[in-house]
């Protein structure tokens, strides 16, 4: 029988029993051990499987996750937990340079089987340096696949497909949704996950909501916000559809570009940085694509190029919102 | 009938709340199953079920709770 | 205890004292509007919050010999080395409560405080801190100046890369930096002897051609010793120094850390080591103050550090807009 699980729970059971049907699976990060991940993703896997498959190490990233590169040639499939997006760039060379583009430079002879697992998101005033999103910028460099669970479900099922993909897979779990009782969490992310193992094949958005005014284009934490934008636009007579795409590479550009060509109008909400990003991504390909279909011109909330700020006022401002999406979507129709 | 009890980690009975339960009231539970969340100041305990039966759910979710209380049965 | 005067000995205690005092007072307000359910988003200090109880001979010992010309640069857990170098505490404890007031004007948050005054500035990123370090000493060659810059991390930041590229480059250069780790033993919940490769970080000095000590805080003389030989010959031009400090984590990682992960007897260890402690004992059984005098002391600090927590609480918010403001300097 199914349970609800929180999704930090959904990830770590996603891990562990890949960890028991593959024993080439094993994972390395900073506190995933005892502490069991500091945002809960690798709860219970010490105590399960020992120190010699679920490895904390120092803070050293460049040597562990460039080291699962390494692993991964040697027939390994390591999953790696970056404890903070923020902290990529102490080892973005491993990653966006090796890591992502061995499986070319081989011409396909050499496989990373190597997933990079990292928590995301804002909203609880860590400020700058430890509330980004930034799944843009690995969006944005060819030869890694970008997935972005919305609930525990998803979160189970993409992380199982993820481990099981020859190709490098970065994950990106948001703090807001794990449903850690010290961090707040929309309820709704914490749904019924089944206890056998299942997957997720990338690239296939999921429809949340169905509606025929305005398509709605969002992931991770946005997802919520659009849906209780659109429960209170619903009393306005405003229909809208809310479009989860679940993982920016390979992006489901199908699903995007027929509920567009239904609805006439397209919003994109992001928490990430706006420019150079996966609003504009969306913009783009709808633009190249079903142009005609538009009723009005596409629109897009993100935060607006500046860094995280600290304090509680500051944050909100810049943070997309319920309210934000309410606003402009009446302002599109 | 079993009683679901809050783990007793200090000798302090401190107060702390009911995060979630992974099952609802009335769902049948296994002995051993994890099945609730609670959380004492910052710590994270998993609640097992202490018998295989019907789950009675006596603190719900957000409901503040002390260690060693019981939060519900399984009948 | 060597050549110290009793002047200076007090003078250490004062800092000591402001600093456990903040902090533990910071560690009280954190907890506010955050129970029964901790919420790490609600109340007056929200986010994550990284207190230094414990480590104050460190600041202490080494901030003693600085300037304000001398560059302080930090990490996650250093609010005793901004009080030790003399940050202004009111902005910084507004900029900690998010006003309008603070440092930044909310912006940074207590991760990320700048004092350009007192050259202080710090962030969450560990090892970050070091080659801003070696920077501000390549700044002080090129301009023929005698300050000092003072890199600080944690035992857990010196198995990163930026550390020891910082060294070598500090070393290769001739480089008035002085390198600060703070041994606590625990990089959040994982212990040096499961991180770290040598049991003492002062021994990669010599991979690196730098003289490099090992102390025990415990005796902020002992750090005042060894800092003074560190900046001293930095200041000659006589190039880097790395200090290892051994330190006394007294709380959690962060505020609200159970610390489920920590050994009963570490804590306690730790707490039978409080330098706080230590030092005020040594004062008084020298007889350099009497028990009344020593609690009229703490008594000035302690209303002093009130009133600035007051005067954080009462401070206005920033308006939401400012949130746009100041990305680039002359705007966009």
């Amino acid at each position: 029988m199914a349970r609800k699980l929180p999704m930090y729970m959904a990830i770590a059971e996603a891990i562990s029993q890949e960890m028991e049907r593959d024993s080439s699976v094993f994972v390395m990060g900073e506190d995933i051990g005892a502490y069991g991940g500091i945002f809960g993703a690798t709860t219970g896997l010490l105590d399960k499987f020992g120190p010699d498959r679920v490895k904390d190490t120092p803070i050293s990233e460049s040597a562990f996750i460039g080291g699962a590169l390494g692993a991964a040639s040697k027939g390994m499939r390591p999953i790696v937990e970056l404890m903070f997006v923020d902290f990529f760039g102490v080892a973005m060379d491993q990653i966006y340079n090796h890591i992502a583009k061995v499986t070319y430079m081989s011409n396909g002879n050499v496989k990373v089987p190597v997933v990079i697992m990292t928590a995301i998101g804002a909203g609880y005033s860590d400020a700058a340096q430890h509330s980004q999103t930034l799944y843009g910028i690995f969006a944005h460099v060819p030869g890694l696949k970008v997935v972005v669970p919305s609930n525990s479900y998803d979160a189970k099922g993409l992380m199982i497909s993820a481990i099981r993909d020859d190709n490098p897979v970065m994950y990106f779990f948001h703090k807001g949704l794990q449903g850690l009782g010290w961090m707040p969490s929309p309820e709704e992310a914490a749904v019924e996950v089944p206890e056998e193992p299942y997957t997720i094949p990338f690239g296939k958005a999921m429809i949340v909501r169905e509606g025929s005014d305005v398509s709605v284009v969002t992931a991770s934490r946005m997802v919520y916000e659009a849906l209780w934008a659109a429960e209170e636009l619903e009393k306005d007579g405003i229909n809208v559809e809310v479009i989860d795409i679940r993982t920016l590479v390979p992006l489901d550009k199908e699903t995007i570009l027929n509920s567009v060509a239904k609805t006439g109008r397209l919003l994109v909400v992001d928490e990430d940085y706006l420019s150079y990003g996966l609003t504009g991504e969306i913009i783009a390909l709808v633009a190249e694509n079903a142009l005609s279909s538009l009723k009005a011109p596409p629109r897009r909330i993100a935060v607006p190029d500046v860094p995280l700020p600290y304090s509680r006022p500051l944050e909100k401002f810049v943070l997309p919102s319920k309210d934000k999406i309410v606003k402009l979507v009446k302002e599109m129709m | 009938m079993a009683e679901i009890k809050v783990p007793v980690i200090s000798t302090e009975k401190k107060v702390g709340y009911v995060v979630r339960w992974y099952k609802n009231d009335g769902d049948e539970v296994k002995e051993g199953e994890e099945i609730a969340e609670v959380m004492i100041e910052k710590t994270t305990l998993h609640v097992q079920s202490p018998a295989s039966g019907k789950l009675r759910i006596t603190k719900h979710q957000n409901e503040e709770i002390r260690e060693g209380e019981i939060i519900g049965y399984v009948e | 205890m060597l050549e110290i005067s009793e002047q200076t000995l007090l003078s250490l205690y004062r800092t000591m004292f402001k600093i456990r005092y903040y902090e533990e007072t910071l560690g009280k307000i954190y907890y506010e509007g955050k129970s029964p359910i901790f919420d790490i988003s609600a109340g007056p200090i929200p986010g994550e919050l990284h207190l230094s109880s414990g480590q104050e001979s460190s600041a202490a010992g080494v901030c003693a010999h600085l300037k304000p010309e001398d560059a302080v640069v930090g990490t996650h857990r250093i609010h005793h080395f901004a009080i030790a170098k003399g940050v202004d505490l009111k902005t910084m404890t507004a900029e900690i409560f998010g006003k309008r007031t603070g440092l930044s004007a909310g912006k940074g948050g207590h991760m990320h405080l700048f004092d350009p005054k007192v050259n202080f500035s710090c962030s969450g990123i560990v090892g970050a801190s070091f080659p801003q370090a070696v920077g501000v000493g390549i700044a002080a060659k090129q301009q023929g100046a005698d300050y000092v810059a003072v890199a600080v991390g944690g035992e857990g930041a010196a198995n990163q890369g930026t550390f020891h590229e910082s060294l070598n480059l500090a070393a290769l250069w001739k480089l008035p930096v002085i390198f600060v780790i703070e041994d606590n033993s625990w990089a959040i919940s994982v212990p040096k002897d499961r991180s770290t490769s040598l049991s003492r970080n002062s021994e990669r000095a010599k991979a690196y051609g730098i003289p490099g000590v090992y102390v025990d805080g415990k005796d902020v003389v002992a750090v005042y010793e060894v800092a003074r030989e560190a900046v001293e010959r930095a200041r000659n031009g006589e190039g880097p120094s790395l200090i290892e400090i051994k330190v006394y984590r007294l709380r959690g990682h962060f505020e609200g850390d159970a610390q489920v992960y920590r050994p009963k007897e570490d804590l306690e260890q730790a707490m039978a080591n409080d330098p706080v402690k230590y030092l005020e004992n040594q004062i008084l059984s020298r007889n350099l103050q009497s028990e009344q005098e020593l609690k009229e002391l703490q008594n000035d600090i302690i209303t002093e550090i009130d009133e600035i927590i007051e005067y954080a609480r009462q401070s206005e918010y920033p308006e939401p807009q400012e949130a746009l403001e100041n990305v680039f300097i002359g705007g966009d």
